[in-house]
């Protein structure tokens, strides 16, 4: 039973209008403990079908199974609930609440979840030290580096207990030293803890790393390799 | 948390949220100083209406307010005084509720003087009684009260009667008048004393002499009084008295001051209704301000906005949020407001505003020229009430306007 | 290097700026409501104060007192009879070749004590020539009960009030007593032909009308009046009028005097009246005031970025200035304007068809009734009112426009285009 299912996905924009066939029905699995890495040139559809696999945006037609839950059937509302419990983002940008330190951003996900004080105080500084970041924990995201808030942002997606973590383009606009950091920590997250990892990418310091190479092209995937 | 995350929202854009705050600030003293300004306006009114006019209550015979004839007079008006004084006392402390009690006659008539005459309305009051009743004290101007001067038939009139008629203290004036029997009397009297009171009006008309003196003129006893005027020593003892004396004097016309002076009830609704009129529309001021501010603060964020939604923050969460970023932004300046009145209100309650600039048109009218500020201060939980209910209101646009973003064009939008 | 010759084009920088501010439709809108609040209700406000003010004064004017009086010199600060003059053809006929005076009414004023059987009370008891008299404040449309009276005969007109305090009706008969010139005796009894309604309440109270010769001879003044009451054609320049004429009399013996000066009290309370309600619009300008600075200090935030880029490639800054403070006096007053024209149709309809408290409250009238007003309100339509309001805002803007321009001086060109 695979952690994350597509069936026939399709996604359509103005299908009334000038459609735009973004995604052409897409079969994919992905498994629980996967380092995988969506690529793709612009226009692929790889942040479309991210971004579905994410809830964020509803097919067209098909199915996406997560944990055998059809996601695509929720409501808004029971989709919000659901990426709060079952996914972790990490973003380009804008990844942090600004107006709050690192502690605070990664206990606030924990928040949403009702989980209580001495639990998020305690998972909040575990998750900052794993990252690398403990000695910034009261440090507000302005302050930061870029490397160092796409860190706080990973401790922030784990630190709900998701599923798995999609991370759409969380090197683009790190140098090569932040980079290779960050999918230092990713990485070993993924071998201690096993947390799965979906990228979407065009950085090839991360295919690099990937485990599984999925490339998808006019919306259909062409590659699905494992080098 | 939320709390957390919206108290520092607010702060973001501190220049921007302290033009806010302080619009509210000065919105928020502005009215409390208004309204501090009508209730010092209405309550030294009424102050000087009961000590310087009416007093709490004024008895007179309904034969004499109907007709006006100085045949119906209150006789032994001496003896009836003290019998009230003596009855009506508090039940618990036993404290007279009577502070004092001047029985007086009355009679319309005609001063003249060598160079003009007028029409008055001559009182007729027992020197001590009198002065214990209204302040004329206060009032009086030049000259002395009665039993200070050694003058036969002593008279005092206002400085704006004196005016008129071209006469000064220790001059003569004649008063014609006429008697219970129905004729015509006159009797000379020099003038011992000038006052002033707070409404031109009253000072053109009323002139003063001793109640013995009146009577003799108009043929009555000399203990017949036309009215009498108590003043209590609190006022929360009025409509038990007034009820008594009502079942005890039937023939009798018990009034209380507002009943002799109507328009004061109507201050206080109309006062109501406008100051109610006022704070509507400071709080439509405000509303522009705030919403224009949040609007762009929730605008703004778009990206931030849908970022939270697409980690898991739900609707109703991120409404709150903006809900109470409003909130404090818009009742954060209600203290600082609700400060700098108390701080006015040090000066204003106690010395209070002069308007002797206008005092001719104020005294026609019957107003003091010194308004003493006066805020009840249940006016500053209803302000601060009145303002969180706006802030509220204005919260509603941009919270919804927040909830409506897609995360997905917030995050993709690079 | 010449200088670029001058085109046809249409303004640069008001263009520019009248664009700017459309960038942000909702926000733009919203600081417009706002001022068009402001101003809508200012002027409502301030049309019916002052209107109400206007007809009230005007009322007096028109039907009793007149615009300018003359007397005796001394008489305003001791009215009396003793101080009556002699009105010679030729002062008559001075006074009314000023262009402003239609006509120069008789007057002989006074007190007395009135008497029936039971009652009596103080008058003022006002001798006048009932043809001229009519002619210009129309009395006989007043006359509530009754008839109108004829020079010289023994019959009073009553005012309403006093007639009903007296327990009289035309027909009946009331007995004056008085003192009269050089201290005579004063008496006469006369018959009530009529009642006048009057409509301010205070002389409603209390005011006894006679012929003329009827007063002169209970009061043995002869053919002496006290006063010369000017109805001037319009209530525009009293004063100067009042003035002219001062120079044209002599004033060792006459006093002219206009309104103002015969009723300080009743400029007062005005006075007094409408400071109340400009501070109470003076604390919603401020607000809106704020809003406006508010929305100021957004637009120019926002715009740090392209600003620094305008004064890389050559534009100077005042000129950047100039164009906020374009842009913000824009919308201050397109606000205003809009207020304005919504306020025309409020106001108009006030004018034909004045507020009537009776209507609304009874409670209302009685307040207004005791303090000499008759409760009926009509809106002032004058254009000032209107154009003070837009010269406030423009006021305004302009004082605010020195924060972009602070702004602009402190720009650092690299930052602004790091934002």
């Amino acid at each position: 039973m695979s952690l994350i299912e597509t069936r026939q996905l399709t996604k359509t924009y103005n299908p009334e209008t000038v459609p735009v066939h973004a995604l052409r029905g897409v079969d994919l699995c992905i498994e629980k403990g996967e380092f995988t890495a969506i690529v793709g040139p612009s226009g692929s559809g790889k942040t479309t079908l991210l971004n579905i696999i994410g809830g964020l945006d509803k097919p067209s037609s098909g199915q996406v199974l997560i944990n055998q839950t059809d996601i695509a059937q929720l409501s808004e509302n029971q989709l919000i609930d659901f990426r709060r419990d079952h996914i972790g983002f990490v973003f380009q940008a804008y990844n942090l609440i600004p107006v709050l330190t690192a502690r605070e951003n990664v206990s606030f996900i924990m928040l949403l979840q009702k989980r209580p004080a001495a639990e998020r105080k305690a998972r909040a500084m575990e998750l900052l030290e794993a990252v690398g970041i403990a000695e910034k924990a009261d440090v507000r995201p302005i302050y930061l580096s870029g490397g160092q808030q796409q860190r706080v942002a990973v401790a922030r997606a784990l630190a709900s207990r998701p599923d798995f973590v999609l991370a759409d383009e969380p090197t683009a606009n790190l140098d090569s030293v932040a980079t290779k950091r960050l999918l230092d920590i990713m990485a070993r997250l993924n071998e201690e803890e096993g947390m799965t990892f979906i990228f979407s990418t065009h950085d090839q310091r991360v295919i690099d790393r990937a485990r599984r190479i999925i490339r998808l092209e006019d919306g259909k995937i062409t590659q699905d390799e494992t080098p | 948390m939320l709390l957390k995350i919206a108290w520092r929202n607010v702060w973001r854009n501190r220049l921007r949220s302290l033009v806010v705050i302080t619009a509210v600030a000065i919105g928020v003293a502005a009215l409390l100083l208004i309204i501090a300004y009508f209730q010092g306006f209405v309550g030294t009114y009424v102050n000087s209406v009961i000590h310087k006019e009416l007093s709490h209550l004024q008895i007179h015979p309904k034969a004499f307010l109907r007709d006006r004839e100085a045949q119906y007079f209150i006789p032994q008006s001496d003896a009836l005084t003290e019998k009230w004084i003596a009855t009506f006392k508090d039940e618990t402390t036993g404290e007279p509720l009577i502070k004092a009690i001047s029985a007086r006659s009355q009679a319309q008539g005609m001063i003249v003087s060598p160079k003009a005459s007028r029409a008055v309305q001559v009182y007729g009051v027992k020197p001590r009684q009198e002065k214990a009743v209204i302040s004329w004290q206060n009032m009086l101007k030049e000259g002395v009260w009665f039993g200070e001067s050694q003058k036969k038939h002593p008279i005092i009139i206002s400085k704006k009667m004196a005016g008129r008629l071209q006469v000064k203290l220790n001059k003569k004036v004649v008063l014609n008048l006429v008697s219970a029997k129905g004729e015509v009397v006159s009797g000379a009297f020099r003038i011992i004393g000038l006052f002033e009171s707070h409404s031109s009006k009253r000072d053109e008309v009323q002139v003063l002499i001793q109640q013995k003196d009146l009577n003799e003129l108009l043929e009555l006893p000399p203990k017949a009084a036309h009215e009498i005027a108590i003043l209590l020593q609190k006022p929360g003892a009025l409509e038990k008295i007034a009820e008594s004396l009502k079942k005890q004097y039937p023939d009798w016309s018990i009034q209380n001051y507002k009943e002799l002076a109507p328009e004061i009830q109507l201050f206080d609704s109309q006062m109501l209704l406008m100051l109610g009129i006022l704070i509507g529309i400071v709080m439509l001021a405000l509303i522009f301000s705030i919403v224009n501010t949040m609007l762009m603060a929730v605008l703004e964020r778009y990206r931030e906005l849908g970022m939270l939604m697409a980690i898991g923050m739900n609707r109703l969460k991120i409404f709150g949020m903006i809900v109470w970023e409003t909130l404090i932004l818009g009742t954060a300046g209600a203290p600082i407001g609700m400060l700098l009145t108390y701080l006015a209100m040090q000066q204003l309650g106690t010395k209070g505003l002069d308007l002797s600039a206008f005092s001719k048109g104020l005294r026609a009218w019957g107003f003091d020229t010194r308004i003493i500020f006066s805020l009840n201060p249940s006016w500053y939980w209803k302000i601060a009430l009145t303002m969180m209910l706006t802030a509220l209101l204005a919260a509603l646009y941009p919270a919804w306007k927040a909830i409506r973003f897609k995360p997905v064009e917030a995050i993709n939008k690079r | 290097m010449k200088k670029q010759k001058r085109t046809t084009e249409p303004p640069f920088l008001p263009l520019l700026a009248w664009r700017n501010i459309w960038r942000n439709k909702r926000r733009t809108l919203i600081t417009l409501l706002s001022v068009f609040m402001a101003v809508l209700l200012s002027s409502l406000m301030i049309s019916i104060q002052q209107g109400a003010w206007n007809a009230m004064i005007a009322n007096l004017l028109n039907t009793y007192t007149g615009y300018i009086q003359i007397h005796r010199k001394g008489y305003n600060d001791n009215p009396s009879v003793n101080l009556s003059f002699q009105a010679s053809q030729e002062l008559i006929r001075k006074i009314e070749s000023h262009p402003k005076v239609q006509i120069a009414l008789p007057r002989l004023e006074s007190f007395a004590l009135a008497s029936t059987e039971n009652l009596s009370r103080g008058v003022l008891v006002l001798g006048i020539n009932p043809e001229a008299e009519n002619a210009i404040t129309n009395l006989t449309a007043r006359i509530s009960k009754g008839k109108y009276f004829a020079e010289g005969e023994k019959s009073a007109l009553l005012s309403d009030s006093l007639a009903a305090h007296l327990q009289l009706q035309p027909g009946d008969t009331i007995v004056l007593l008085s003192q009269g010139y050089h201290g005579m005796s004063a008496a006469g009894k006369y018959s009530i032909a009529g009642l006048v309604h009057f409509p301010s309440p205070d002389i409603n109270r209390n005011l006894v009308l006679l012929p003329l010769k009827t007063a002169q001879e209970f009061y043995g003044t002869g053919n002496r009046i006290t006063s010369l009451a000017l109805f001037l054609d319009s209530d525009s320049d009293v004063e100067k009028t009042a003035k002219t004429l001062q120079n044209q009399v002599d004033t060792s013996q006459y006093e002219v005097l206009s309104w103002t000066q015969t009723m300080p009290e009743l400029v007062q309370a005005r006075d007094v009246d409408t400071a109340g309600a400009i501070l109470m619009l003076a604390v919603l300008y401020v607000i809106v005031s704020f809003g406006i600075f508010g929305t100021l200090i957004m637009m120019v935030r926002e715009r740090i970025y392209e600003m620094g880029v305008l004064i890389a490639i050559g534009m100077k800054r005042y000129l950047l200035g100039i164009m906020f403070w374009l842009e913000i006096t824009f919308i201050g007053l397109l606000g205003a304007i809009l207020g304005m024209i919504a306020s025309f149709p409020v106001v108009y309809y006030f004018h034909q068809h004045p507020i009537n408290m009776t209507q609304l409250s009874s409670d209302a009238t009685a307040i207004y009734e005791r303090f000499g007003f008759e409760p009926i309100f009509p809106a002032s339509m004058d254009p000032n009112i209107f154009v003070q309001q837009a010269l406030f805002i423009f006021l305004i803007t302009s004082i605010m426009a020195l924060y972009p321009f602070w702004t602009l001086k402190k720009l650092k060109v690299m930052e602004a285009m790091k934002s």
